[in-house]
């Protein structure tokens, strides 16, 4: 799944580790999730987007999947 | 302003306490399985008696108990990320050593020598999860 998280974190100068400070996981969590390595559950993922203030669907693109 | 300043901080803060808590299971598990292999070495050099049962007894028990709470506390603590590498090495772990072991079986059932120990079973088995569990949490 495609995220703008990389381009949210550099919009704030935020290190990855910071950032995994402020979402209370790991460094190697974000750099995953980043690089689409890794998806969040909807918990983080909720998590991430409140931080930012902005909606799920503006953090993440899952690219149409799952649209009926 | 200071409230700001306030909430800023309270980030931290709580940072500094899941990291704590992240390396918590560590520290105290380190400790509670040293103090258990300490006392079963005391134990072993000591005199026969039931103060070298005890101590045998009483190291025994610290170090499974080690075990039990640091396994325990560290999954608590770890972040998704890390449960799922560790749901992938079990998941790995587990099917290798089904297919050794029921290699093992299926050869004494022939009366074949097993082409691999116990300890061979036990070392390959850990070594796969933990080579899937370090490629899957930070590849």
């Amino acid at each position: 799944m495609k995220n703008r998280l990389k381009v949210l974190r550099a919009e704030r100068n935020w290190s990855q580790a910071e950032l995994a400070d402020r979402l209370f996981v790991s460094r190697q969590a974000v750099n995953q999730i980043e690089t689409g390595r890794y998806d969040p559950s909807l918990p983080l993922a909720f998590r991430i987007a409140r931080l930012f203030g902005l909606k799920i669907e503006e953090v993440f693109d899952d690219g149409g999947q799952g649209r009926g | 302003m200071t409230e700001g300043r306030a909430v800023d901080e309270d980030w931290k803060v709580r940072a500094l306490q899941a990291r704590r808590r992240r390396r918590a299971p560590w520290l105290y598990g380190s400790v509670i399985l040293v103090s258990g292999a300490g006392l079963i070495a005391i134990g072993r050099s000591a005199a026969d008696g039931l103060p070298r049962s005890a101590l045998l007894l009483a190291g025994l028990l610290m170090v499974v108990f080690g075990f039990v709470f640091g396994a325990a506390a560290y999954i608590r603590a770890a972040d998704e990320q890390e449960r799922q590498a560790n749901l992938w090495a079990c998941a790995l772990g587990l099917w290798v050593y089904l297919a050794l072991f029921g290699m093992r079986v299926l050869f004494e059932a022939f009366d074949l020598p097993p082409p691999i120990s116990h300890e061979g079973v036990f070392l390959i088995t850990m070594a796969v999860a933990g080579v899937v569990f370090l490629r899957q949490r930070f590849r």
